[in-house]
């Protein structure tokens, strides 16, 4: 039984072979004692392994069904339009462990866990996350904190991604992977000053760094990668193993400022694993007779021009170093309430779908295909045809193979209610596919119909089957010695309760891992609580102002 | 100690609401909860800026630097 505090780092993104090699080369001591000392093991991610949901489980204790945050965008009920995720969203469908300890009285301090924005308002502090929150605005609660690091740190990039570009170009990597490193010792000194400044009883401290220089160095790390360089990778394939020196002396430091019963947990919310090839789900249905696209000449038009002029322009334009800049200008016209929509204009969106003889479509990257079904408002399927609709599909999908390479493009597919469950029927996929090492599943906004498969967006690595495993290390007082333990993402919330000594709300799926800490496990069901709490909250700010 | 007590109309309000949200077993434990959270929050004196406007464009932007969206 332990209630000292809890402190929760999150890693994104590092593959457990990256640590392993660091502790093998001594590069990693406090790594290493963590794994003497304490508990050590793997992180199983969610499915697809992609951040957005993957930090939604962690931080809910809850399944992706459970919680409703499919993937970076979401799908509405029997539509075919989607909205992004943000922290509202995931409040609406399901509540954060932070707001079930602030239930029952206990500080929480969280630093861009995704969905972040906006912060919560709970006791403690809260600071949003890289994905969801404004350029410009308030990113962190209360407000004297952002105006403190601020004044003690410096400027706190929100938007690390700005001027993010390929990263093929020697040069260009330098200065992104400069810039990577700047923001990740400035977090590493923000989260120095939360913990030393700002006491709280549970601290979920998020370092997306970790995911971005491992998405653009895909091809630098594995030797085997079409665009492997040996030059480029002579300078930059230690990068990740420098990143990782950064976190290991924090994490040093913090074990210094730790009491004998507080506990410590560091993982990440997936690996990593390079990709070759990417294939459009949306071209690749298109094709074998699953979606149609309008019958009208404007869409037939753009369907022969961005299936090949839009190509030869391409090609022109990127021996210019040129393209990118326009492409990304055409993304800034698409959807703004002034000018024309360029995107929409040129190019086959979704708009350009005829639903009435579609089955089956994707609106998000990851591998998840929705039927529609005839609860959908132009739904083409239904009840009776379903099953044998979606068998069919799933074993095309995994008979795909690559017309070059010649492999299978995908490793599994699963049903959408063995991977959400069968009570989210309404809302979740109905079959996720799981792609083959190497592979990753794309969601083009627009799509060529005769390119089901293309090199990677970035020529970095980006989540897969194989990755599918993160890194899990705990320290402390309550930890056991353990080693080889596989810790799912939505036990986290449930054993930081326990730690505190806090019931494990009925709601969480997740388990208590009373075999990496020393804790008695009571759970109840208390959701009113945090119902009252979200009123009390709206109350007291009207009052306010 | 005072002990406040409900007035009967707050009381047959507060009594379903009891019921309902999970966590209180009767109406007074509701009522001495959300007095002693009103006292924390304003206690607390925190001051929180409104949120903005969920910005899609800067999303879809970050989305796509990141390869997870492509144009």
């Amino acid at each position: 039984m332990s209630d000292g505090a809890v402190y929760v780092f999150g890693l994104d993104g590092v593959p457990p072979e990256l640590v392993d090699r660091g502790i093998d080369a001594g590069r990693l001591p406090n790594f290493e004692r963590m794994r003497a000392e304490g508990t050590d093991g793997t992180t199983r991610s969610t499915v697809p392994p992609l951040s957005m949901i993957a930090w939604s489980s962690f931080a809910t204790g809850r399944n992706p069904g459970n919680h409703g945050i499919y993937n970076f965008m979401l799908k509405e009920e029997g539509e075919y339009g989607t909205d992004f995720v943000n922290a509202d969203t995931l409040r609406e469908q399901s509540v954060p462990v932070w707001e079930y300890l602030d239930a029952e009285g206990h500080r929480s301090g969280v630093m861009n866990v995704m969905p972040g924005y906006p912060p919560s308002r709970t006791s403690g502090f809260h600071i949003s996350d890289n994905i969801t929150t404004p350029s410009s605005g308030s990113y962190a609660f209360p407000d004297e904190l952002q105006q403190d690091i601020e004044q003690r740190v410096g400027e706190y990039d929100v938007d690390p991604y700005e001027g993010y570009d390929d990263g093929t170009d020697e040069q260009n990597l330098k200065g992104l992977l400069d810039n990577f490193f700047e923001i990740e010792k400035n977090r590493i000194e923000v989260a120095k000053l939360l913990v030393e400044e700002y006491p709280c009883d549970f601290y979920s401290l998020v370092f997306s760094g970790p995911d971005n220089v491992l998405h653009v160095l895909g091809h630098v790390l594995d030797e085997t990668h079409p665009k492997h360089d040996p030059q480029v990778a002579a300078r930059f394939d230690d990068k990740p193993l420098e990143l990782l020196e950064l976190y290991d002396d924090f994490l040093g430091w913090v074990m210094d400022q730790m009491d004998d019963d507080d506990t410590m947990m560091v993982l990440s919310d997936h690996g990593h694993g390079p990709v070759y090839q990417t294939i459009n789900l949306n071209s690749w249905l298109y094709n074998a007779g699953y979606l149609e696209l309008e019958s009208r000449p404007w869409t037939r038009l753009k369907q022969f021009g961005y299936n090949h002029v839009y190509d030869a322009v391409e090609t022109v334009m990127s021996e210019l170093n040129l393209f990118s800049k326009l492409k990304m200008g055409v993304a800034r016209t698409s959807g703004g309430s002034s000018g024309p929509d360029l995107a929409e204009l040129l190019t086959i969106s979704r708009k350009d779908i005829d639903w009435s003889k579609t089955a089956a479509f994707t609106v998000a990257s990851g591998g998840q295909i929705y039927l529609n079904t005839d609860d959908h408002a132009e739904g083409a399927i239904p009840d009776h045809k379903y099953d044998e609709v979606r068998e069919r599909l799933r074993e095309k999908l995994l008979a795909i193979e690559h017309p070059e390479r010649g492999d299978r493009v995908i490793d599994s597919v699963l049903y959408g209610e063995d991977v959400y469950g069968d009570e989210y029927a309404d809302t979740r996929p109905d079959l996720v596919c799981m792609p083959a090492p190497g592979y990753q599943i794309q969601y083009p906004q627009t799509m060529k119909t005769k390119r089901v498969f293309a090199d990677p967006p970035k020529t970095g690595s980006h989540t897969s089957m194989n990755e599918m495993h993160g890194i899990f290390y705990a320290w402390g007082g309550p930890v056991e010695s353990e080693t080889g333990v596989t810790v799912d993402l939505t036990d986290f919330s449930p054993t930081a309760c326990s730690l505190l000594d806090v019931p494990v709300p009925e709601e969480m799926d997740g388990d208590v891992r009373d075999d990496v800490v020393d804790v008695d496990v009571e759970r109840e069901r208390y959701d009113g609580k945090v119902e009252t709490k979200r009123a009390v909250r709206e109350v007291v700010d009207e009052l306010e102002t | 100690m005072t002990t406040v007590q409900l007035p009967a109309n707050l009381r047959d309000r507060y009594e379903p609401l009891a019921d309902r949200l999970d966590g209180f077993d009767s109406p007074d434990e509701l009522a001495e909860y959300v007095l002693e959270a009103t006292a924390e929050e304003i206690e607390r004196g925190d001051t929180a800026s409104a949120a903005d406007s969920a910005d899609d464009e800067v999303v879809e932007e970050r989305l796509e630097q990141l390869g997870y969206l492509e144009k």
